[in-house]
């Protein structure tokens, strides 16, 4: 069945490319960067939303924050270094996301491998659901004609 | 005020909750009615056979199952909806069975006693009631009235 | 009236503990008037419950700030479309108006079942008035929302009454706010009933499936409240947060996100039963697992364990939430475990290819789903505990896992129905496959083509091509043939295809409904900012969008002072008309508020707020957004909701069992009366 090997391995493919592909960021001014870091940090004025969301009109830890980032800019660093700056100043909970590292990883794997665990539980089960064809399922006897009247006599009462 | 009404409400409540229990046995009461009987719910099974049946139907019509298919499960289907029906019919005998084994036991069981003065024995099924009633507790036949000694 | 209130709780907790009492006895004795008086006490409790929100609700709206929840939620001028909802605005408030949410339903289980089920009603009465016991316990003990304020000084306590209270969240004074919260705690209030139906079709070893439909129905309608609160909450923040987005992750967000998840898994996979018997213990603990979610996700709304947008007050009801999650987990697992013989299935998989399957991959994807909101929104509390360190986990996290599971979610929503139950040969799937993916394919090389290539973007809206063709090809189907069955025109072919099974068609309408809301979220990725600082005659220009400052007012309102830019806006030349973003400062709390100003139509929202004012040169800074394709989000939500209110009616199957039930009632009653 060629077919269905070629589908399998687009299937694959596809799964893979899921998986893998991140977003690709465009770099782009010093203002789309400062706007992009915004959105993976969280401001730390205690309102719980990104930096670039803070509700708060002049807040002061959002200022704060974006003059790090600004300065950092101006001297050139990319945007790793300055998220660095920043964990330095405020610890690692101004990361809108958890590190890729140490106990943090496990944030981002579990996920992952409760959906690869998942789809091997659920490809178990329907192996094992599944009998062997579809004609011994049912290994009635010729039906009986009494029995067969009586069915097709209910169907179509139930059909009205 | 108000607090007063509050109070009276949770009183009456009570008490509204309470009467089930404290009021007299009701004739024909016995315990909670059976909602689905083995029967009726193969019935009810053959007749989600009979629903498939009619999706699949409508599904072969619309393109959606080659014919081979169509055949094999249509067969199934048919074999299931039998199966059941096979299943309903035994168990009509059984119940048939249960009732008429029943009923002789009753019968006997009354011939035994035969006492004249037994108020609570019902005539139809031969069940002894508890109270005194106008109304048989396991039946419901109308028992025959006789003064309260 | 605070004696009142406290009176209502006290005998709705004496009604509530009778209740699990007497409902419990009548099922194991099997006696009719033990029920009676169980289903009294549901009502009881429902008039109990009823007095306390009756006297709270008094207390807010005769200004009663003797009162402590009423002088910490309400003030004088607040206006009375928001004084109503001061009902649920806090902590103690809100439990009650859960409690009292619980005790409608249940209330109306009873008495749709007051001539049927009546085997299982005695346990569900039970279980509904369990949970009524916890939720009015901790309104009561906890969180009472009745107590008094005093002063404590030197020569003893004296009661103290303030002036004013301190006025509700001003973000909370808008119309969606007001149906939000109630539509939300219907949704996670409701889980309790299917729960109870489930675990008392097991307590009771019911034969058959008969009570998966009752339980399926009873999903459907929290289901759909849980969906619909969770899309005006959406707009919500859309309206009134002033950032341009409706969904940001928050952990109260994935709460309301979560049981809706198990949810729309145990609706899929409860046709598997019905149609099939297959599947019973799965649909058990998907059951229990969508309750369990409800109530963990009210334990994180109320109880701040994990920091949260809102900003709902830190309690001690933390350690109650967790022994009565602990309790359901226990009860229900322990009695889905000594039935288990009950549940065997009816019938085996026919083919790996089939309808079965493709519901048990859309199970496997919505509980990944589930399993990563969980892990993302709990995982501060799991990371602070092992490593001491506090992280968040906020969108970056969530896009990024969520994106890939939406998609696959959104791929089987089309590939599912092309699927024919028991058995798909590979001849029909290339036959059914083939024109959704030929349209997809071109959808997708003309999105390729007009510019889009970020891969999420595409296969999304690749994606949604494919189903909407897969589901409008289902529904031409049908309609052809039964236009070639019964010679009737196109529409009313397509009115009775969907009449005659509209859980199947209901169900397709969802679809749609999804595929709409993913074409609104698609639109994220085209999102457009700049913000300036205006004065009158500047102008901006935000892609073809041109706007002109026409002056700044500002002024006086009862409840807050404000600030207005008054914009004009220009589109390639043509005048769109003015726009009036606005920031207020309520007076009861000083807090500020943008009211943003928004033009919107199918295709995008020009979203402008007011985000500041520069002291030295009395300028503004406006914020404008561009936010394409917003609109379909909420359409996407209505379709949703229509599709659901469709399916909900009884099937053909439900509507024969009721005549068959009806005949024996009748008969039943003829015997008594003889």
């Amino acid at each position: 069945m060629k077919p269905i090997t070629s589908s399998r391995k687009l299937l694959r493919a596809l799964i893979l490319s899921l998986v893998f592909i991140n977003i690709a960021t465009a770099a782009g001014s010093p203002e789309q960067v400062e706007k992009d870091i915004g959105n993976n940090l969280y401001c730390m004025c205690g309102c719980v939303t990104a930096l670039n969301h803070c509700p708060h009109e002049n807040c002061p830890v959002k200022s704060e924050m974006h003059k790090i980032i600004r300065t950092d800019l101006a001297q050139g660093k990319a945007e790793p270094a300055i998220l660095q700056d920043l964990v330095a100043r405020y610890g690692l909970k101004v990361l809108a996301s958890p590190p890729t590292q140490g106990f943090n990883l496990t944030a981002w794997i579990l996920p992952g491998v409760g959906l690869i665990i998942g789809l091997f539980a659920a490809i178990t089960i329907v192996r094992r659901w599944r009998r062997p064809a579809l004609a011994p399922a049912t290994p009635t006897a010729p039906m009986d004609d009494k029995v067969r009247a009586a069915v097709e006599e209910e169907m179509k009462k139930f059909g009205g | 005020m108000v607090l007063g009404v509050a109070i009276l409400l949770v009183i009456g409540m009570a008490a509204f909750v309470a009467a089930p229990l404290l009021a007299p046995e009701s004739p024909g009461e016995g315990a909670l009615p059976i909602d689905i009987t083995p029967l009726t719910d193969l019935k009810r099974r053959r007749m989600v056979v009979y629903e498939n049946l009619q999706d699949l139907d409508f599904e072969f019509k619309a393109g959606k199952i080659s014919p081979e298919d169509y055949q094999a499960l249509r067969e199934n289907h048919l074999a299931e909806a039998a199966q059941l029906m096979l299943a309903s019919q035994e168990q009509e005998e059984v119940t048939e069975n249960d009732v008429l084994i029943e009923r002789q036991v009753a019968a006997r069981r009354a011939q035994r006693k035969q006492q004249p003065h037994d108020p609570y024995t019902c005539p139809g099924c031969g069940f002894e009631n508890p109270l005194p009633v106008k109304f048989c507790g396991n039946c419901g036949t109308k028992l025959p009235q006789q003064a309260p000694k | 009236m605070n004696q009142v209130g406290s009176v209502g709780l006290i005998a709705a907790l004496a009604f509530a503990i009778y209740g699990v009492v007497a409902g419990a006895v009548a099922g194991k004795l099997r006696s009719p008037r033990m029920l009676k008086s169980a289903q009294r006490a549901v009502l009881g409790f429902f008039v109990m419950i009823t007095v306390a929100v009756a006297s709270l609700e008094y207390l807010i709206l005769t200004n009663d700030f003797h009162s402590a929840y009423v002088a910490s939620h309400s003030s004088i001028a607040l206006p009375l479309m928001y004084k109503i909802p001061v009902l649920w605005a806090g902590q103690e408030g809100s439990l009650l108006f859960w409690t009292w949410l619980l005790s409608i339903y249940a209330g109306i289980a009873v008495w749709m079942n007051r001539r049927k089920n009546r085997q299982l009603m005695p346990y569900v009465i039970s279980i509904c008035m369990g949970v009524g016991t916890f939720f009015s316990l901790i309104t009561f003990w906890v969180a009472n929302p009745f107590t008094q304020l005093s002063l404590v000084s030197a020569s003893g306590t004296t009661p103290f009454t303030p002036a004013d209270g301190n006025g509700l969240n001003p973000s909370l004074q808008f119309h969606s706010m007001v149906i939000h919260p109630p539509m939300l705690y219907l949704g996670y209030v409701g889980m309790a009933i299917p729960f109870a139906f489930a675990m008392s079709a097991l307590m009771t070893r019911q034969l058959g499936d008969n009570w998966i439909r009752v339980t399926r129905r009873w999903t459907m309608v929290p289901w759909m409240f849980l969906g619909t609160g969770i899309l005006l909450g959406g707009q919500w923040a859309y309206h009134v947060l002033g950032w341009g987005g409706y969904w940001a992750w928050d952990p109260v967000e994935n709460a309301s996100l979560l049981p809706w998840l198990a949810g729309t898994a145990f609706l899929h996979s409860v046709m598997i039963q019905e149609k099939r018997g297959m599947l019973k213990v799965w649909n058990m603990v998907l059951i229990i697992l969508t309750f369990f979610l409800s109530i963990f996700g009210t334990f994180l709304t109320r109880s701040g364990i994990i920091s949260s947008v809102h900003a709902f007050a830190k309690s001690d009801i933390g350690p109650w939430f967790s022994v009565f999650l602990a309790i359901i987990a226990a009860f229900s697992l322990t009695v889905l475990f000594l039935r288990l013989d009950f549940l065997k299935s009816d019938n085996r998989l026919d083919s790996i290819v089939s309808r079965e399957s493709g519901f048990l991959f859309n199970n496997w994807i919505l509980l990944a789903a589930v399993l990563a909101v969980l892990w993302g929104t709990i995982f501060p509390v799991i990371s602070k505990a092992v490593e001491n360190q506090t992280v968040t986990v906020g969108p970056p996290f969530f896009n990024r896992v969520m994106i890939p599971i939406g998609l696959l979610l959104l791929f089987l929503t089309g590939a599912g129905p092309l699927l024919a139950w028991r058995k798909t040969s590979f001849q029909s799937i290339k036959r059914n496959f083939t024109i959704p993916l030929i349209f997809a394919g071109v959808v997708g090389g003309y999105l390729f083509w007009a510019g889009i290539h970020r891969l999420y973007t595409w296969m999304s809206l690749f994606l949604c091509a494919f189903v909407i063709a897969s589901i409008l090809g289902e529904f031409y189907k049908g309609a052809r043939t039964r236009m070639k069955i019964s010679k009737e025109n196109f529409f009313s072919a397509v009115y009775n295809l969907t009449m005659r099974n509209t859980r199947r068609y209901g169900g397709y309408i969802v679809h749609l409904g999804i595929v709409l809301l993913f074409v609104g979220f698609a639109g994220q990725a085209f999102r457009f900012e700049t913000q300036k600082l205006m004065g009158p005659g500047d102008l901006l220009q935000a892609k073809d969008y041109l706007i002109r400052c026409e002056g700044l007012t500002s002024g006086q309102h009862a409840n807050y002072t404000y600030e207005t830019a008054i914009l004009s806006v220009t589109r390639d030349g043509r005048a769109l008309g003015e726009m009036r973003p606005q920031k207020r400062v309520y007076m009861a709390s000083q807090e500020a508020l943008s009211h943003i100003a928004l033009r919107t139509n199918l295709a995008r929202d020009l979203y402008v707020v007011l985000a500041g004012q520069d002291p030295d040169s009395g300028k503004v800074l406006i914020h404008v957004i561009i936010n394409p394709l917003v609109q379909w989000v909420w359409i996407g939500g209505l379709v949703v909701l229509l599709g659901t209110i469709l399916a909900l009616f009884p099937s053909r199957v439900e509507r024969q069992m009721d005549e068959i039930r009806k005949t024996q009632e009748e008969a039943l009653e003829a015997h008594h009366v003889l």
